[in-house]
């Protein structure tokens, strides 16, 4: 199922666009945006802002590295259930597994890929 | 007539030679060897009364003298002649000689037996004339010195030949000459005095001279001592050795009386113990010269081990020398002497000064120690630098992965809009030149970081402020836009490696400048910290929070988003790397929106301002 809304965790800008991209073509067009990870913290855990249906995360990011952040969103009763993806360029298999850990939908590889990101939508 | 002249002759002659013997004895009476013997006085009593008859019996050929009664040729003369002269005279002669010739023959005896005990005598003797004619010398003198009689009829001889240096012989007929003259004087013994004798062989001995004059001779007396002399040298040589020895080698010795509890010790002990005579040699005196921190230890050694088991001493230990309150360390080493029940009464043994040595101990040891401490230090900054290499090929690895990825993203993106939106793919081919000359950053300053850690490092005294200057006046001078105040502090010197230095000071000016960019009046300022000394880049611009300062120097963190302040993301590990290798250490200080200020030492020797 297609997420209505997502909250896009990004702090490059080429990222930002690239990602945005695919998004749309995936027939999604309410993208909220944060560039680092205080930011979307603050966003996410702001009760008068609607949370995202889902949240695209990348991992090295200014402030707050999005590890630290999903753990956060874990410990938290408002997002303890948000369904997070994290994209990200990295090959290590750790990230990988903290992430699975941590609760994470799934963990993509950059630049997000179209049918990458339907498989996710599918299993949801 | 004839026959009464010879008759007048003959009894002349008679009662000269009579007369003659008469005076003689008389004479002779005050010599010492006659008057001892009781015989004498009948000898000479009847000797007179014979030379009384003698005369008498010349006078009788002369008629004309008989008026005088008693002499002439008269009876009474007659009488008197044979009875009182003759008769008497011999028979007092008789008793005389009667009672003198034992004596005789008791001196012929004893002069045989005086002979005799001065041939055999063990000691080497002579005797001298006043004249200087050696009238004797016994077989033990012979034997001493290979002189027969007939060598050395004389004193002269006896000199030439038993003084052939003639300056010592000079010297010492002088001494035997006064000697002499003082034995003439007083007492008449000649002194004993040590004399070097050259015997006929060649060989030189040494010889105690002394003598006494009895009766116009001189006897002469001569003890040899060369053998005395030649031992007592050879002892005085080998204790001169032994202290030589025991003074090189810092050896002292002593000898423990347990019974009076005394110690007596040789002058090095002394030397080593720092003490003088009057130091109390008891087992308290010792006591007292052990070093506080050693003193039980001692205490308990000596009594439980050596004296309880009968051991022997055999300890190292400090003492604390009297004289100068040196601590010295010593070596003991010693024996127990036991009496016959095997109770210790004495111990005897040496105590060496090994200060030497043991501080040369000492000294490998801390080096052992230091090195230990060396290693243990390398291993960690070994094994830390190895941390920090995995942390930094897994930044790496991102960091290199994550521009690829978005060259690869945008140039599908590019392929997918090159015709229907060509606007949409111009901006991609943009993004594509920006991520690739971020990617072209990544890599040379990776590069630039790896060769750090090859780079040589040749530090000398650089003027900092003149570096800081030139760095910050040529990047002003690439942004002619922008306003920017510099404030250097003038003649900051610091010991460090140029092209290292330089480096560093590029990047923290560098940062400066990139965080200043929002600020319309930037201001960079270069000094030195008068609280701690450190040197320091201070900006003006956007700052960071404080919470984030710990990860300032890991590379590839940022505190700032990408787009706003592009760099490599190794620029502050770099800095750090730099400062590290020249042992100083980095920090940063920061309000977010008024500045930061980043802080630095280098090595505390190298640092200087002039």
């Amino acid at each position: 199922m297609t997420p209505r809304s997502v909250l896009l965790v990004e702090d490059n800008v080429d990222d930002e666009f690239l990602t945005r991209r695919t998004l749309n073509k995936a027939g999604i067009t309410s993208i909220t945006y944060a560039a680092d990870g205080q930011t979307a913290l603050d966003m996410l855990l702001d009760q008068y802002h609607p949370l995202p249906e889902m949240v695209l995360l990348d991992l090295r990011l200014p402030k707050i590295h999005g590890l630290t952040l999903l753990e956060g969103l874990r410990r938290h009763p408002r997002t303890i259930s948000l369904p997070v993806v994290v994209l990200s360029s990295s090959d290590d298999p750790k990230d990988r597994e903290a992430c699975s850990k941590l609760g994470a939908l799934a963990f993509l590889g950059k630049p997000l890929e179209l049918s990458d990101l339907q498989r996710v939508f599918s299993k949801t | 007539m004839t026959s009464v002249f010879i008759d007048i002759i003959f009894e002349s002659v008679h009662a000269a030679i009579i007369g003659s013997i008469f005076l003689f004895l008389l004479f002779q009476r005050k010599k010492q060897f006659l008057s001892q013997n009781n015989g004498e006085h009948f000898i000479l009593a009847g000797f007179g009364l014979l030379f009384f008859g003698t005369l008498l019996d010349v006078s009788d050929n002369f008629s004309r003298l008989n008026r005088f009664v008693i002499i002439g040729d008269t009876r009474t003369e007659t009488f008197l002649e044979n009875v009182l002269g003759y008769t008497l005279g011999s028979l007092l002669l008789a008793i005389g000689i009667w009672r003198f010739l034992p004596a005789v023959f008791a001196i012929t005896k004893s002069e045989e037996r005086l002979s005799k005990i001065l041939e055999l005598s063990p000691i080497s003797k002579a005797i001298v004339a006043m004249d200087g004619t050696i009238e004797y010398i016994n077989r033990r003198a012979i034997e001493t010195f290979g002189y027969l009689p007939e060598d050395i009829p004389d004193m002269d001889h006896w000199w030439a030949l038993a003084y052939p240096d003639e300056d010592y012989r000079a010297k010492v007929c002088s001494q035997w000459m006064r000697l002499m003259g003082i034995a003439m004087a007083g007492n008449r013994e000649i002194e004993r005095r040590e004399y070097l004798v050259t015997c006929k062989d060649g060989t030189v001995k040494t010889m105690i001279i002394f003598g006494a004059l009895i009766a116009d001779k001189v006897f002469v007396m001569f003890e040899d001592i060369t053998e005395r002399k030649r031992a007592e040298e050879a002892l005085q040589q080998s204790e001169h050795y032994l202290q030589e020895t025991q003074t090189v080698a810092g050896l002292g010795t002593y000898d423990y009386d347990l019974i009076s509890n005394r110690w007596e010790n040789s002058a090095i002990l002394s030397k080593i113990f720092g003490i003088g005579e009057e130091y109390d040699h008891t087992f308290t005196g010792w006591k007292g010269l052990l070093h506080p921190a050693d003193r039980q230890m001692m205490i308990d050694y000596f009594t439980n081990e050596v004296l309880a088991q009968c051991g022997r001493f055999d300890r190292e230990y400090r003492i604390v020398r009297p004289c100068d309150g040196l601590e010295r360390w010593v070596h003991g080493l010693g024996e127990l002497k036991l009496d016959d029940q095997g109770r210790p009464v004495r111990m005897i043994g040496t105590i060496m000064d090994i200060t030497e040595r043991k501080l040369a101990q000492e000294e490998i040891r801390r080096l052992n120690a230091n090195l230990e401490i060396l290693v243990a230090e390398r291993t960690t900054e070994l094994v830390r630098s190895n941390r920090d290499l995995a942390s930094f090929c897994y930044a790496i690895s991102h960091e290199l992965r994550a521009p690829v990825a978005r060259l690869r993203g945008l140039s599908l993106a590019l392929l997918e809009d090159l015709v229907e939106n060509p606007e949409a793919a111009e901006h991609c081919a943009e993004r594509i030149a920006v991520a690739s000359d971020q990617l072209q950053r990544v890599i040379d300053s990776v590069l630039q970081l790896s060769r750090l850690s090859q780079s040589s490092f040749t530090p000398s005294l650089l003027d900092m402020s003149a570096l800081v200057e030139d760095i910050a006046s040529s990047m002003a001078k690439e942004n002619p836009d922008r306003q920017i105040e510099l404030i250097i502090a003038r003649d900051i010197t610091a010991s460090g490696d140029p092209a290292l230095l330089r480096l560093c000071l590029e990047n923290l000016i560098g940062n400066a400048m990139k965080y200043t960019l929002r600020q319309p009046e930037a201001r960079i300022e270069f000094g030195r910290d008068a609280a701690s000394g450190a040197l320091f880049i201070r900006d003006n611009g956007v700052g960071f929070d404080m919470a984030y300062a710990e990860k300032l120097f890991e590379p590839f963190i940022r505190l700032h988003k990408e787009e706003e302040f592009s760099g490599s993301g190794i620029g502050l590990a770099t800095v750090q790397r730099i400062i590290e290798r020249h042992y100083g250490k980095i920090w940063a200080e920061s309000t977010p929106g008024e500045g930061t200020t980043f802080f630095f030492t280098l090595t505390p020797a190298a640092e200087k301002t002039s």
